[in-house]
C-alpha cells in the first residue's frame, strides 16, 4: 500500500501571500520539501482581494495555496482543527504571539506532528518579545526546530530563550537555472542594490550620498538601484540630482525587475552589492542571491552583517547611517582590485557552502526527522 | 528518640526534660562548665560587672523565669538550652539560622553567640522587617521558598513558631544547609515525619498533634538526600553532560579514520549525543555562568550534520578538522568557568 503523502503547511501569522513573498524562504522551503521530500506543501493565509501570484505556477510548481475567509486568529485555529490530520509539518514564519494558541491547538490533535518555527528575528524584534512568559516558553517547548536566520541572532536568542536555537539561513534557490560560467570575468564596475528603493528601512539616501562623496575617486564605477521606487523617495532623487547633476549618467534607477533571469543578470554584472538598511529580518534574501553571483558585499551593520560577508572574507561591514564610512569603504574596495577579486571568489564559494537553499532544506529536514 | 514532654525543670542549675513517665532527660548543665573546652574566657568581667560564667548561669536560669508555660516558650527554651549546650562543647565558629519572626529569643541567642565567640553569627530569614538591628545578626526579609540556602553552612537551624502548621515537610535544601551533625529544630505533627528521619531525631511531643523535632543531620542523611536537592539534580545533569562529552571525544577521534567508520548510523549517534547535550544544557542554562555554551554545542551539531549530509569525500578531511575544533571550543567552555567542578559530596 502506498504511504500517505506527508503534508507541510505554512500558515502566515496574519495577512496573506503576495508574489514576491513566494520566492522568499516562506515559499522556497515548502517548495523544496515538496520537490525533494515529496511533501504535499500548502501555503495558507488571508488575502482580501484575489492576489496576483504568477510565481506560484511558474516557480513553485506543485505547491498549493489556500485562502482563509478572514484574517482572524480564530479562523487560523479553526483551520488547524479542521485540517490537523493533513498537517504533518507545521511551518511558522516570524515571531508572533498568535502562534501560542495555534501551536497549542496543533499539539492537542497532533502530538506526533512536527513544528518548524522560523523566527527570522532581528535584535529589535527580539527585545520587544515577552520571552519570559509561560506562554512563550510553552510555545518554544512544543516546537521541534526553532531557528534564527543569522549567527548573531542565533547566539542572542540562545542566550535569551529557553530553547535550542538552530541556524537556518535565508538561502537562494536557482529557480531559473541561471548559468554562472566565467562569472567573474564578465563583471563590470557596478555597485548594485536591490530592494524597495526609498523605503525608510533601506536608507538608500545613505548609499547615494556615499557614492556621490567618493565618485571623483572611483570615476569608472556606476551605481544601479533595482526595485520599485517609493513615491516619497522621488522628491529626494530630484533634489539629489540637482546637487549632483554630473552623476545622472552614472546612477541608474532600474525599477522593478520581475523577470528572475534578468534580475540574475544584474547580480552577475555587479562587482559590489551594497545594503544600507538600518534593520533586516536576519540575513536579507538578496544577500544570498548576490553571493551566488560572486558579488563582494558592502553592508551596514545589520544583525546578519557577519553572515553576509563571511566575517569579512567576502565583504565589509560599515556602521549604520554612516555616509563617510560607506564612501571610504567604496573608495578602498573599488581601488583595490586584488581585494575585490579575492572577495568575489570567496563569495562565490561561500554562497554554495552556506546559502544553497537545497542544502539548507536538507539540514532542516535532518533536524526535524533525523535527530533523535 | 521520642520524649513525651511533661515539663522542663531546673534543679540547682541543671536543666532537664521530665517526660510523662517521670523520667528526667538532661538538657543543659548550667552549673558545671569544668569539662567544656570552649574558648570563652569564663572569668572575663562583663560591662555590668558580672563574670561571664556568672552571666551564662544567670541566662540559663532566667529561662525558667521568662517561660510563661506556653507551648511556644517551652519550645524556645528547649532550643535555647540545646544551643547553649552545643556552644560550650568546642571553640567553633558557629553559624546559626533562625527562620521566623524576630523576637526576644533572637536577641538573646545573638547575645550569647557573641559572648562565646565574636565570629559566631546568627542569620535570620523573616517575612517581617525587624524594628531594630542586632549586632552579629544578618536579616533577610523573604519567604523561605524564595531563598537559595548555602550548602553545609549552619550548625543549627531553628524554624520559629511562625511556621507552625505549614511545615509538615522539610525542604531538602534546608537539611543540606546544615553541617554534618548540625541540628534542625522545627515544629510539626510528628506522625507526618518519615520513619527514616525519626531515627535521627529527638522528638519532644508537646501535645497530641504538635511536636518539636530536633533532627541531627548526618552525613548519611545528606548523602541520601543529595540528589533531591536543586544542586544535586543540577550536578547530576552536569555529570551526564560531561560523560556524553567525554564519550564524544572518543568518537571524534574515530572519525579520523573516516573511510572505515563514518557510517550514517555512527554519525547519527554522535549528532544525537550532541543534541542530548544541547537539551540538557538548555534545561540548566540559567544556572550556568557560560553565556555561549548553548551556541557552541549547537555549532558542533551543525558541523556534524554538514559532515553527515556532505557526500563529497574530498571535503571530509577539512570537515574533520573543523569538527575537532568545534568540539574543543565546546569542551573548553565547560571548563572555563567553575560550572562543571563538582563538590566532593557528589554522587
Amino acid at each position: 500500500m502506498k504511504e500517505k503523502q506527508r503534508g507541510a503547511y505554512t500558515i502566515i501569522s496574519s495577512g496573506g501571500w503576495w508574489n514576491q513573498r513566494l520566492l522568499k524562504d516562506c515559499g522556497i522551503i515548502p517548495y523544496l520539501f515538496h520537490k525533494n521530500y515529496d511533501f504535499h506543501s500548502v501555503l495558507v493565509g488571508y488575502n482580501a482581494k484575489p492576489p496576483y501570484l504568477p510565481y506560484l505556477d511558474t516557480y513553485l510548481k506543485g505547491v498549493e495555496i489556500e485562502f482563509l475567509k478572514d484574517d482572524k486568529l480564530e479562523t487560523r485555529i479553526k483551520y488547524i482543527e479542521d485540517n490537523n490530520q493533513k498537517i504533518d509539518l507545521l511551518i511558522l514564519y516570524g515571531a508572533y504571539y498568535q502562534y501560542v494558541s495555534m501551536v497549542d491547538c496543533y499539539r492537542k490533535y497532533r502530538p506526533d506532528g512536527k513544528i518548524y518555527f522560523a523566527t527570522d528575528l532581528n535584535s529589535y524584534g527580539m527585545d520587544h518579545i515577552l520571552h519570559d512568559t509561560y506562554e512563550w516558553k510553552n510555545l518554544l517547548s512544543q516546537c521541534d526546530v526553532v531557528a534564527a536566520s543569522c549567527r548573531k541572532m542565533q547566539r542572542n536568542l540562545s542566550m535569551k530563550w529557553s530553547a535550542v536555537i538552530d541556524l537556518i539561513r535565508n538561502g537562494w534557490y536557482n529557480f531559473t537555472n541561471v548559468k554562472f560560467d566565467n562569472l567573474l570575468e564578465k563583471k563590470e564596475n557596478i555597485i548594485l542594490t536591490v530592494g524597495r528603493i526609498g523605503s525608510p528601512q533601506k536608507r538608500n539616501e545613505i548609499l547615494l550620498e556615499a557614492f556621490a562623496a567618493c565618485s571623483d575617486e572611483i570615476t569608472n564605477w556606476r551605481l544601479r538601484l533595482v526595485g520599485n521606487i517609493d513615491p516619497n523617495f522621488k522628491k529626494y532623487i530630484d533634489k539629489f540630482f540637482k546637487i549632483y547633476p554630473h552623476l545622472k549618467d552614472r546612477i541608474d534607477f532600474v525599477g522593478l525587475v520581475e523577470d528572475k533571469l534578468k534580475l540574475a543578470e544584474e547580480y552577475k554584472k555587479a562587482k559590489i552589492f551594497a545594503i544600507t538598511s538600518i534593520y533586516e529580518g536576519g540575513t536579507p534574501n538578496v544577500i544570498a542571491e548576490a553571493l551566488f553571483a560572486g558579488c563582494y558585499i558592502v553592508t551596514s551593520d545589520i544583525d546578519g552583517a557577519l553572515d553576509a560577508t563571511d566575517e569579512g572574507r567576502c565583504g565589509q561591514v560599515v556602521p549604520l547611517d554612516d555616509v563617510v564610512a560607506l564612501s571610504d569603504s567604496f573608495r578602498h574596495i573599488c581601488n583595490d582590485s586584488s581585494l575585490l577579486a579575492g572577495g568575489e571568489v570567496r563569495a562565490f564559494h561561500y554562497a554554495r557552502e552556506s546559502f544553497d537553499a537545497e542544502k539548507i532544506v536538507d539540514r532542516l529536514y535532518y533536524l526535524l526527522y533525523g535527530v533523535k | 528518640m521520642v520524649i513525651f514532654l511533661s515539663s522542663i525543670r531546673q534543679e540547682n542549675g541543671i536543666f532537664v526534660f521530665v517526660d510523662y513517665n517521670g523520667l528526667k532527660h538532661l538538657l543543659f548543665n548550667a552549673m558545671d562548665f569544668s569539662l567544656n573546652h570552649s574558648n570563652i574566657r569564663f572569668f572575663n568581667i562583663e560591662e555590668d560587672g558580672k563574670e561571664t560564667l556568672s552571666m551564662l548561669k544567670d541566662t540559663a536560669l532566667s529561662l525558667r523565669s521568662i517561660s510563661d508555660g506556653s507551648v511556644i516558650s517551652m519550645v524556645r527554651n528547649i532550643v535555647f538550652l540545646s544551643v547553649l549546650d552545643e556552644l560550650i562543647q568546642k571553640p567553633h565558629n558557629y553559624n546559626f539560622l533562625q527562620i521566623g519572626d524576630v523576637s526576644s529569643f533572637t536577641e538573646q541567642l545573638a547575645n550569647i553567640l557573641k559572648k562565646f565567640n565574636v565570629k559566631n553569627h546568627l542569620y535570620c530569614i523573616t517575612e517581617n522587617l525587624p524594628s531594630k538591628n542586632i549586632l552579629n545578626v544578618s536579616f533577610l526579609t523573604a519567604k523561605l521558598e524564595n531563598v537559595i540556602l548555602p550548602y553545609s553552612k549552619f550548625s543549627a537551624v531553628f524554624i520559629d513558631d511562625a511556621y507552625i502548621n505549614n511545615f509538615s515537610t522539610i525542604p531538602t535544601d534546608l537539611i543540606m544547609s546544615l553541617k554534618n551533625c548540625g541540628n534542625l529544630f522545627f515544629i510539626t505533627n510528628s506522625d507526618l515525619l518519615p520513619k527514616s528521619l525519626l531515627d535521627d531525631s529527638k522528638v519532644f511531643v508537646l501535645h497530641k498533634d504538635l511536636s518539636l523535632v530536633s533532627l541531627s543531620v548526618t552525613e548519611k542523611l545528606k548523602h541520601s538526600l543529595y540528589l533531591q536537592t536543586s544542586y544535586g539534580k543540577l550536578e547530576q545533569q552536569k555529570r551526564k553532560i560531561i560523560n556524553i562529552v567525554d564519550e564524544l571525544s572518543k568518537n571524534i577521534n574515530e572519525l579520523k579514520n573516516y573511510q572505515s567508520v563514518n557510517s550514517d548510523e555512527f554519525l547519527d549517534q554522535m549528532i544525537s549525543s550532541v543534541y542530548q547535550c544541547e537539551l540538557m544544557i538548555n534545561k540548566i542554562y540559567i544556572e550556568l555562568k557560560s553565556s555561549y555554551i548553548k551556541t557552541y554545542f549547537n555549532e558542533l551539531k551543525e558541523i556534524l550534520i554538514d559532515y553527515r549530509l556532505n557526500k563529497n569525500e574530498s571535503l571530509k578531511e577539512n570537515y574533520y578538522e573543523r569538527i575537532k575544533q568545534h568540539y574543543q571550543i565546546a569542551r573548553n567552555e565547560l571548563t572555563t568557568y567553575d560550572d562543571f567542578i563538582f563538590s566532593k559530596e557528589a554522587i
